[in-house]
């Protein structure tokens, strides 16, 4: 299989990364990553509780032979964030991290200083580096450039669902960068997963959208479908758009009704 | 006895490794598997958990993965 | 030949309903609490008989079940009170669910269609009808749905009811009774060894809410898969010669119990922290802002109590029922949000599974091998 998702020269045949979050229960969230075809999963890293057992997501996404994803959610610092990444790194025995440092509570988006800053210290750590960060075509540069395996642009701002707010910032980080490009939050439905694939991304980091629909399962199978149909369009090739209509055919060689003399 | 402070509380305990603590937490073994922990911000790896002995104030963090975007 | 005993470990609704109704039919019940009777869960929750609004994605097989206990609330109640003469405050204020703040809006909308695509009684409220029926409301509230069908009952009431109920049909109640560890011996429970002492047992029912997932004695793959989802809740005390609130509503973030006796309850976080139950500024600040956002008058009410509980929780959030791995021990858990509104159905079915040997269909999709 040629056409997979490569990141950090592990090799993926769906382009989905799901999260685990907001599901209405454990059961949904399972059945749903399931339809969605995804390998990867991010889970949170916290503090366990000193007071009895919790839910173990871990040995649940496990079982099913699914990739965790770490992220550094909650951080606010470079600092703080790495330090979680190195914690995830002895907690899931892997070292791939989302990379996710916020700068406002409020919009929750992403802090570009503190990001390529924390993203240079685990870099040179040995880390393969996913960061989520704005859709800004320049901190996406200096994010290849501190050496990130991947970068996870923005959208629109987390759980907000209100799709690609600017498809020309996506398009001109496409035509810049030839790391994987993940289109990480703001997706509300499968259409905005297909217009992100079309537009070359190469793969999509979604979580609200299936665990807070009215059907998770069934949305979840929505969006492996409209990410594979945005990514066959994407690399069939759409065509140009023009101004003018052009008739599908021929103009040519239509029977006339006979009249009599 | 030791004076630690173990995911920001105070807590006097009577271990001195971290599997000791586990063990005097309750931790479920099958959880194990799953935690990482870090002494005085400084991540112990799993290998060295018995080799690393407590001393008095130290700060003590175990983490494990949960539910997440 | 001498009648078998159950013995129940577990004193909250669930232990006591069932203990209660096994009793009725002559059937010695021996119940231990490892703290005071119905401290737990029971006495935590807010006593909502929601089984329509709180229906969420996920749960078509759990919704007839509690419909169905829905139905048997009236008559339960009025059995209850009958038998011990106390009132457990079944009160039948249906419930609104509204949208303080536009982007509750949609989820308002979302929620509606949701309900009415399962064919649910709901019905969608103008403003005019909904500042009607609930006129202290904030002027920000625009849209709303009413469910006719889901009431309430103080479930602390409940508790004590149902423990009267227990008392004067004879089943021996044993508070601060610890289960220690449970001896066993070729897939039958022999004794359970409680606060040191070992006793001979013949059935067993586990009906210890969020602790019934770590009963010393009892093996990984025996256990019920139950956590501990911790809630916090406060209360606030409402003038009744004018109550804010007259039926029990609520928000995408919120819900709300108008009590009679003029308590608002107002929960409830969900939260994944095991079994602490410390009360946090974060979790009292959600609670109070977002009923502030619905109801600002609530700025003037004395906040009478605040307190946690953990939710007995399965992976599906729906009960675990019936038959255990082990021969003689039968689960009544994993209730979730929903104990006491499953009360009256739970205690009919694991009484006549129990007494019987047959668990009703009703009640068969829930049994633990579901998460085999």
């Amino acid at each position: 299989m040629s056409d997979q998702l490569t990141i950090a020269g592990k090799s993926f045949t769906s382009r989905l990364l799901i999260g685990s979050s907001m599901y209405p229960n454990q059961q949904v969230m399972l059945d749903s990553i399931a339809a969605s075809g995804a390998q990867i999963v991010t889970v949170a890293i916290r503090r366990i509780n000193l007071q009895g057992q919790h839910l173990s997501v871990q040995s649940l996404l496990a079982e099913r032979n699914l990739t965790l994803l770490p992220n550094t959610a909650g951080c606010y610092t470079a600092e703080d964030a790495v330090f979680t990444a190195e914690l995830a790194r002895e907690a899931l025995q892997t070292n791939w991290v989302k990379l996710e440092i916020i700068g406002d509570r409020e919009t929750l988006l992403p802090d570009a200083v503190e990001l390529i800053r924390a993203a240079e210290i685990l870099v040179k750590k040995g880390f393969a580096v996913l960061p989520y960060c704005s859709d800004d075509p320049v901190a996406c540069q200096r994010l290849v450039d501190a050496g990130c395996a991947a970068v996870m642009p923005l959208g629109s701002p987390i759980g907000s669902g209100q799709g690609i707010l600017n498809l020309y910032n996506l398009d001109i980080i496409r035509s810049r960068i030839s790391l994987p490009i993940i289109l990480d939050a703001g997706i509300g439905t499968a259409s905005d997963a297909t217009l992100a694939m079309e537009h070359g991304c190469d793969g999509i980091l979604l979580n609200t959208a299936i665990a807070k629909s009215n059907n998770p399962v069934l949305m979840a199978s929505a969006m492996r479908k409209g990410m594979e149909a945005g990514h066959e369009a994407f690399l069939a090739g759409r065509i140009p758009k023009k101004t003018h209509a052009q008739a599908s055919s021929p103009v040519s060689g239509l029977a006339t009704k006979a009249h009599k003399h | 006895m030791l004076n630690l402070i173990i995911n920001g509380e105070k807590r006097s305990v009577n271990a001195q490794t971290i599997p000791d603590l586990l063990q005097h937490e309750k931790v479920p073994q099958a959880h194990w598997q799953a935690l990482a922990v870090a002494c005085n911000g400084k991540v112990i790896t799993r290998d060295a958990w018995a080799d690393v002995a407590f001393k008095d104030g130290d700060a003590i963090e175990i983490v494990k993965p949960f539910v997440g975007g | 030949m001498t009648q078998k005993t159950i013995h129940i470990i577990g004193g909250g609704v669930a232990g006591l309903a069932i203990a209660w109704r096994l009793a009725q039919k002559n059937i010695r019940v021996v119940l231990f609490d490892k703290s005071e009777i119905g401290r737990g869960a029971s006495w935590a929750a807010a006593g909502m008989l929601a089984a329509v609004i709180e229906a969420e994605p996920g749960e078509d097989v759990l919704i007839p079940f509690v419909l169905q206990s829905q139905t048997m609330w009236p008559n339960f109640a009025a059995e209850l009170q009958h038998y011990t003469g106390c009132d457990v405050g079944y009160r039948e204020t249906g419930t609104l669910f509204i949208a303080p703040e536009r982007d509750d809006e949609g989820q308002l909308k979302q929620r509606y269609d949701f309900l009415k695509a399962r064919n649910l009684p709901v019905e969608w409220l103008d403003r005019a009808t909904l500042r009607k029926r609930e006129p202290f409301l904030s002027p920000r509230v625009t849209y709303g749905f009413y469910s006719g069908q889901d009431h309430q009952v103080d479930n602390r009431a409940l508790v004590d009811a149902l423990h009267a109920a227990c008392k004067k049909a004879g089943v021996e109640l044993h508070a601060h009774a610890d289960v220690q560890d449970i001896k066993i011996s070729n897939d039958r429970i022999t004794h359970l060894i409680v606060n040191g002492e070992s006793i001979a047992v013949d059935d067993v029912l586990l009906a210890a809410g969020a602790w019934s997932g770590a009963i010393n004695g009892l093996l990984q793959n025996v256990l019920p898969p139950v956590f501990p989802i911790k809630g916090q809740l406060l209360a606030l005390q409402m003038d009744m010669r004018l109550p804010l609130l007259k039926h029990v509503m609520w928000t995408p973030q919120v819900y709300l119990v108008p009590r009679g006796d003029g308590r608002l309850i107002v929960g409830a976080t969900v939260e994944d922290k095991g079994f602490d139950s410390t009360l946090t500024a974060g979790g009292i600040l959600h609670l109070l802002r977002e009923t502030w956002e619905a109801l600002p008058g609530i700025e003037e009410l004395p906040l009478i109590e605040s307190w946690a509980g953990f939710r007995p929780t399965s992976r599906d959030d729906a009960p675990i029922l019936g038959p255990s791995s082990i021969k003689n021990l039968s689960f009544a858990t994993g209730q979730h949000r929903h104990g006491i509104l499953m009360t009256p159905l739970l205690a009919a079915t694991i009484c006549e599974y129990i007494s019987e040997g047959t668990l009703p269909q009703i009640a068969a999709p829930f049994t633990v091998a579901r998460f085999k």
